[in-house]
């Protein structure tokens, strides 16, 4: 348990240099990066098919309303093409041996089916698989037997409201090959159209002019003879199933997509499960379809296929069809048995499952196979195993949601308009089952209104949850608040017990909510009941009026808890970590991420429930943890990029222009003409080389690229393909492989923006394409190559701060085998925690400090300066200088490439009910300091009345939730109790915030006869006389809705937490600070502990209030963050940034006011300045700026006229 | 500085109509830096000029030239060797620099492309607000740095009037009083004496009252 502080031994053998992490959502592609931005290699092993874990299934996310997916997006992307991560998704952990640093793992991948190297996603796959449920497969024959044809005894005949009428469209040609047909007659008792005229012992021959070419002969002809042969079908020469696919698309397209109408006698259903099927359940007959439904195997083949909706899969069969649920969609809609995970999922590769795949149970089928144009698809993919070396594993296999029907009063699976909080998700995200639109699912009507219930699956002693999930009153919020969003008319109320708003802003996000007319009521349902003509939902509750309520709302959403899932704790136990009986890892408070076996660290919500930001705080700081021991083996594994030196290319060389024109598969070629597209790039200006590749950027493509470049000498490359926010880095990377710079490569998108939008429209499109290439060509012609500016990194770093965040992190920096700089304002090291004594598990602060303090001491890279503060400051990434006043009264320069900001918070002192004044009036820390050093006599029979939220959550003292002041009171009232059995507690409160495993302590402080006793400062604030002569507490208490009256011995007050003064330095960093003084983050979800400032890091209190144990991870994060900008020998700048030309610069300020970042600033010249190294070159000053005098590569007037120039030719 | 506002683009578009080819000349100077008659503006005014009567069907030929400041010669002059080719010239400046160049080139009609406005402060990007008239007789050392003559919507010298309600000046909900402002601050800085120290009367003769007024420096001549 102590893994974090101790410094390993010096191992005889160097550790490896490699992590592995478990889980790939939010928490461990967190870890991964981290770890490999670092020179650690990482492994990152994923049981499902794709990374993104519970985050991608979110619409938004809490308290900013951020679109949960466009914001984990570009993490997918990041780790999908990091090069020192490598993936293993479908797959999962088996085996680990061998101890710290040493460690042997067993990864078996399942058998995929689809190569992930060759796949470039382009899903076509998917799109023609024709399998829509998971099929009774046929008894498969024996070996050595003959396949028996399956023969019916049970018929269904399937008609319409009319008769049939034979359609033509786009009609394949039928024949009899003479010298095979036997002259059986099948085929003509067959056919329904008289169209083949065959007599006894004669060779059959079809009639042209009457065949409609439903294909009847040819099911018909036995297959040992295969007399018919079909001509003039698109898509044959791959597979019949592919020409089926082809030809419904075509009828679609003709008859309008949509259109439901009687049977057109295609023979579209029969032909599939006849042939590609190899069922034969079907036949045409006169009035419609005939179905076998004793043989039919229920694929949903026939269904899929037909292209005028005539067909429903329960007429075809009498066994109950079983769909295939989309599990990304919380199975509210369906999946193919080939399927990729989600349309951003990273591998973007399809699985091919193997319960319902045809192929793989069968031997039918086949068809995504015959029409993959790389090849990707094998059917003889097999398990494999493979044995991987590593030095520490990060175990983040994350939480599943608490399985609701549970709790069965509130009839979840039982009644369709109750649905879980992630389904809802689902509902309201855009690219959710119903594309963002909430409706109920029963009759998908527009719900009006909606409940949501509080704690299902969460604070239930009865189900065995007695945690707190921490996320679901914030969630609940949130998905009432943006339902309203998507449509005003929902009357969202939310059914709670206590609003555990604790987090950063959370508070001003209820309120907001609130005032968006979204209604709580604090009480517990009891019972759900449903209309069951109606389908809506009766609800039963008692109000705090203890009167019992009944309402009737159209839809139900329950607040799932979440939990630690079966297979993780299998996992857990293979792995061989200590759970606590929840499934959450056990950890010690002082190394929150270390588990019981040492070199196995845990992140996220293994580690108790917590959302985003927690999460990558946790993650960070496990990969921290974990790459600590490995420091020495840092960059042994991982690739160095080698380039070969730029070619230089003068304003005046020949314009030497290579254009691809990619095909994407099928899925820019099906709609644009490629062909023509290129021939027509040929006749531009500049262009000397083209080609059409059938997917760009596959790995092939790309080396062939780079000879052709080099053949050619081509000076600046121009793709038509795909989006360049995806594809662009790949392929500037191929250009600087080739030695030319990577600013000559410019995209057109004819995908995304063109065939994809266009698709019924070939020839305009083809033109649109046309256009947008000439777009490319232009701007390529205009480019010019951008240098990236290159600069050392001081492997050193400043921590301002040094209490228990500051001291971590110092030390970790040491570990990780960098120089620290650790400034302390106090002459003492250890800020807020001097003053408290012992953490929830009893362990003592002062030791710990004390070990702490011996350890920076010891440590020759940390250098102290108590008593010190920071005067000045300046610099950028990698290369600060900041100076500090030291106690002499001299200063002092330093020199680092990071800082971490760690000034903390103290507890609040307001002037309240006598702090201060009265002796028996004392906060938290003061009672929790008195109680330390109180003995036996002291407070045997005392009475102490704790005040919740005293001068918090109030608009005249500290406005925000303090966060750990229940849980400190809880703390302390057990201990108190534990010390003074006879003694009496009452804390009043407003809301118990004791998240997460929190909520386990309130529960035994409850059980230990502590009194809660809710009041409301509107309706029922406490009347407190607080005298030297006695204290007086009068309020009413809620459970028995009398007023009280308590005389106490002692007042406590939760007083909160306020941060320490760091104005001065927040303006000499240029960092923001919120209206409370705490430190605003980079991203209050995905970067909790960056500062905006590239370099700057926080950690602890300064953030927001927390607890020591959550200060100790955010400071282990905050190094992990730091490491990788420390690690690096220098750093590259992209070559995309502003410069102020200050010919013309009129000082106005726009730019400086502009600048997200805050990078521009007026110099001692009299004209704004842009520093190279901290411009992020989004481009809004270029665009702001009145005197038209920035500049940006890339983006030039140039560039843009010509490309508008070009458009308009 | 002078701040000022776009005239609205049919207004322009009338008074080009006219012509064939102009100048459109902006100016470095306050107008750049609030955002009306800088080389942006003047490119984006050009710009749609240009569409818009090429979408009429007749096309105009337009010049963009932006100047230093067009209120001093040295640089209106720059602008004298091509001028004459040119059938107007539709300035996106301030009253003043209009004005001078209407002055400085005799026989080329001058055209206003914005609004003047007056005398004021950013008080954040995108708003500006009025703080001086130039009434040319200073008292702000006496009113606590708030001046009556601007902030007081009827530039009143003794306080507040009958339509100050709780700070709020009469006028517009969204105007504060200014003399409510004046009292405030004097209080907040001890200086409630100088209230008194006003004169009973303000002399306007430095100010429009006496026509158009000009500024001679001896010391500079």
């Amino acid at each position: 348990m102590t893994t974090i502080m101790e410094t390993p031994a010096k191992n005889a053998v160097q550790p490896t240099g490699s992590v592995m992490v478990i889980g790939g959502g939010i928490s461990g592609m967190q870890s991964a990066l981290d770890l490999a931005n670092s020179g650690i290699k990482v492994y990152l092993v994923e049981s499902s098919p794709a990374i993104g874990g519970k985050m991608a299934q979110l619409d938004k996310t809490f308290p900013t309303n951020d679109c949960s997916m466009c914001i984990v997006s570009p993490k997918l992307v990041e780790v999908g093409r990091h090069k020192n991560i490598e993936l293993f998704t479908h797959s999962d952990v088996k085996n680990l041996d061998g101890e710290a640093g040493d460690f042997t793992a067993t990864v078996v991948s399942h058998a995929r089916y689809v190569d992930v190297d060759s796949c470039t996603g382009c899903g076509l796959c998917e799109l023609v698989c024709p399998v829509t449920h998971k099929s009774y497969f046929p008894e498969p024959v024996a070996e050595g037997e003959k396949k028996k044809k399956l023969r019916a005894k049970e018929k269904n005949s399937i008609r319409g409201s009319g008769s049939v009428v034979p359609s033509s469209s786009n009609k394949w040609t039928f024949t009899v090959e003479e010298d095979d047909c036997s002259a059986c007659g099948l085929c003509s008792r067959a056919c329904l159209q008289d169209a083949i005229v065959w007599e006894k012992k004669q060779k059959a021959i079809i009639d042209e002019d009457k065949c409609t070419g439903c294909g009847a002969c040819f099911v018909a002809c036995p297959e040992k003879f295969s007399a018919i042969k079909i001509t003039d079908a698109p898509e044959l020469d791959k597979s019949i199933g592919a020409a089926v696919h082809e030809r419904s698309l075509a009828i679609r397209k003709e008859l309008g997509d949509g259109q439901d109408t009687d049977c057109i006698r295609c023979g579209l259903c029969v032909i599939t499960c006849d042939k590609v099927m190899k069922i034969g359940a079907l036949k045409m007959v006169e009035e419609g379809i005939e179905a076998g439904v004793d043989i039919c195997q229920v694929c949903g083949g026939c269904v899929s296929v037909c292209p005028v909706g005539f067909l429903d899969i329960d007429s075809v069969s009498n066994r109950p069809p079983r769909p295939l649920l989309n599990t990304f969609n919380e199975n509210l809609n369906s999946r193919k048995p080939v399927n990729i995970h989600y349309p951003q999922a990273v591998p973007r590769v399809p699985t091919i499952d193997e319960e319902s795949c045809v192929k793989l149970n069968s031997g039918g089928c086949g068809t995504c196979q015959s029409i993959c144009g790389v090849g990707a698809i094998h059917y003889t993919h097999v398990e494999t195993e493979k044995e991987i070396k590593i030095g520490s594993v990060i175990f983040s296999p994350g939480i599943e949601v608490f399985n609701a029907e549970t709790r069965g009063e509130f009839g979840y699976g039982l009644y369709k308009n109750v649905v879980t909080s992630i389904e809802f998700e689902r509902f309201l995200s855009a690219s959710g089952p119903t594309t963002g639109t909430v409706v109920r699912p029963g009759d998908g009507a527009h719900p009006k209104k909606i409940a949501w219930i509080q704690c299902v699956g969460s604070r239930d002693h009865s189900c065995d949850r007695d945690y707190c999930s921490s996320v679901c009153c914030m969630y609940a919020a949130k998905e009432a608040f943006i339902a309203r969003e998507h449509d005003s008319s929902i009357e969202p109320t939310i059914f709670y017990i206590d609003m555990r708003s604790f987090g950063k802003n959370f508070d001003d996000y209820i309120t907001r909510v609130q005032d968006s007319n979204v209604r709580f009521v604090r009480a517990m349902v009891s019972r759900v009941f449903e209309d069951p003509v109606t389908g809506d939902l009766e609800l039963r509750y008692v109000d705090e009026s203890g009167q019992r309520q009944s309402e009737v709302f159209d839809m139900v959403v329950l607040s799932v808890g979440l939990q630690v899932s079966e297979s993780t704790k299998k996992l857990a136990e293979k792995l061989d970590i200590e759970l606590d009986r929840y499934g959450f890892a056990v950890t010690d408070h002082f190394s929150p991420l270390a588990t019981s076996r040492p070199g196995v660290f845990v992140g996220g919500a293994i580690n108790g429930p917590k959302d985003i930001p927690e999460t990558v705080v946790e993650a960070s700081a496990a990969a921290e943890a974990a790459s600590a021991g490995l420091a020495e083996s840092r960059d042994s594994l991982v690739t160095a990029e080698k380039l070969p030196d730029e070619r230089k290319v003068g304003k005046d060389d020949e314009l030497r222009i290579g254009v691809f024109i990619c095909h994407c598969g099928t899925n820019i070629a099906s709609v644009v003409d490629v062909n023509a597209v290129m021939e027509y790039a040929k006749t531009l200006p500049g262009v000397v080389y083209t080609d059409k590749p059938l997917y760009t950027c596959s790995q092939d493509s790309q080396e062939r690229m780079k000879d052709i470049i080099k053949e050619h000498r081509l000076n600046r490359i121009v793709t038509s393909a795909c989006s360049p926010s995806t594809h662009e880095p790949l392929f500037m990377s191929t250009l600087q492989e080739s030695g030319i710079n990577k600013y000559f490569f410019e995209m057109a998108n004819i995908r995304d923006q063109c065939s994809w939008v266009h698709p019924t429209e070939p020839e305009l499109a083809t033109e649109k394409a046309k256009r947008l290439t000439r777009m490319g060509v232009a701007n390529a012609a205009a480019a010019e190559p951008l240098q990236e500016l290159e600069f050392d990194v001081d492997a050193r770093i400043l921590i301002v701060g040094g209490g228990i965040s500051g001291m971590t992190a110092a030390l970790e920096v040491a570990r990780q085998g960098y120089g620290v700089w650790l400034v302390e304002r106090e002459p003492e090291l250890g800020g807020q925690l001097l003053k408290l004594k012992r953490t929830v598990d009893g362990q003592v602060f002062d030791e710990y400090l004390h070990d702490l303090k011996e350890k920076l001491l010891a440590d020759e890279r940390i250098k102290i300066f108590t008593s010190s503060e920071v005067v000045e400051q300046s610099g950028f990434v990698g290369s600060f200088e900041t100076e500090i006043m030291t106690p002499s009264g001299g200063t002092r320069i330093l020199q680092h490439g990071a800082i971490l900001v760690a000034t903390g918070a103290e507890e609040a002192r307001p002037e309240l009910y006598g702090l201060g004044t009265v002796d028996t009036v004392m906060t938290q820390t003061d009672f929790e300091s008195t109680l330390e050093n109180s003995n036996e006599e002291d407070w045997q029979h005392a009475r102490v009345v704790m005040l919740q939220c005293a001068g918090s959550r109030d608009k005249e003292h500290l406005p925000y939730c303090s966060r750990v002041c229940c849980n400190q009171a809880v703390k302390n009232g057990l201990r108190f109790k534990k010390m003074y059995p006879e003694a009496r507690v009452d804390v009043l409160y407003r809301d118990m915030r004791c998240y997460g495993l929190g909520e386990i302590e309130y529960r035994r402080a409850r059980m230990a006869g502590i009194n809660f006793i809710r009041y409301d400062p509107e309706t029922n604030q406490p009347a407190i006389i607080a005298e030297e002569s006695g204290i007086e507490v009068t309020v009413t208490d809620p459970s028995i809705r009398l007023p009280v009256k308590i005389r106490a011995d002692y007042l406590v007050l939760s007083t909160g937490m306020q941060p320490r003064d760091a104005e001065e330095l927040a303006s000499m960093l240029r960092v923001p600070r919120s209206e409370d003084g705490f430190f605003i983050e980079a991203h209050a979800k995905l970067r909790p502990v960056d500062l905006p400032s590239e370099g700057l890091f926080m950690a602890g209190t300064v953030h927001g209030p927390k607890s020591s144990g959550e200060a100790i991870a955010q400071a282990q994060a905050a190094v992990a963050r730091a490491t990788t900008i420390l690690s690096q020998t220098s750093l590259k700048m992209s070559g995309v940034i502003s410069k102020v030309d200050p010919t013309n610069c009129a000082v106005c300020l726009t730019c400086v006011r502009a600048c997200p970042y805050g990078v521009p600033f007026i110099n001692d010249e009299h004209s704004a300045e842009i520093n190279p190294a901290l411009c992020q070159g989004c481009g809004i000053c270029v665009a702001e700026c009145p005197a038209k005098t920035i500049f940006m590569g890339r983006f030039e007037d140039r560039n843009i006229t010509a490309k508008i120039e070009s458009y308009c030719e | 500085m002078i701040t000022g506002t776009p005239k609205p683009i049919e207004e322009i578009l009338e008074m080009v109509e006219p012509y064939d080819n102009i100048i459109v000349a902006g100016c470095h100077g306050c107008v750049t830096v609030c955002r009306v008659g800088g080389e942006k503006e003047v490119q984006v005014l050009a710009s749609t000029l240009r569409l818009a009567r090429e979408a009429g069907g007749r096309k105009i030929e337009i010049k963009e030239v932006s100047l230093e400041r067009q209120c001093d010669p040295e640089y209106v002059e720059l602008m004298r060797p091509y001028v004459e080719d040119y059938q107007a010239v539709l300035s996106i400046a301030c009253g003043a620099g209009i004005q001078f160049l209407a002055e400085k080139f005799t026989v080329t009609p001058l055209l206003p492309g914005i609004n003047t406005g007056f005398l004021g402060v950013t008080e954040r990007q995108g708003e500006w607000a009025e703080r001086c008239q130039g009434c040319g007789d200073c008292v702000l050392h006496l009113t606590g740095g708030i001046c009556p003559v601007t902030r007081c919507a009827k530039s009143l010298f003794h306080g507040p009037c009958g339509g100050s309600v709780r700070g709020i000046c009469e006028i517009d909900k969204d105007v504060k009083c200014g003399w409510q402002l004046i009292v405030d601050r004097l209080k907040a800085l001890d200086q409630m004496d100088n209230y008194g120290k006003l004169k009973p009367y303000k002399g306007w003769d430095a100010a429009r009252h006496g026509g158009p007024r000009r500024i001679l420096r001896e010391d500079m001549i």
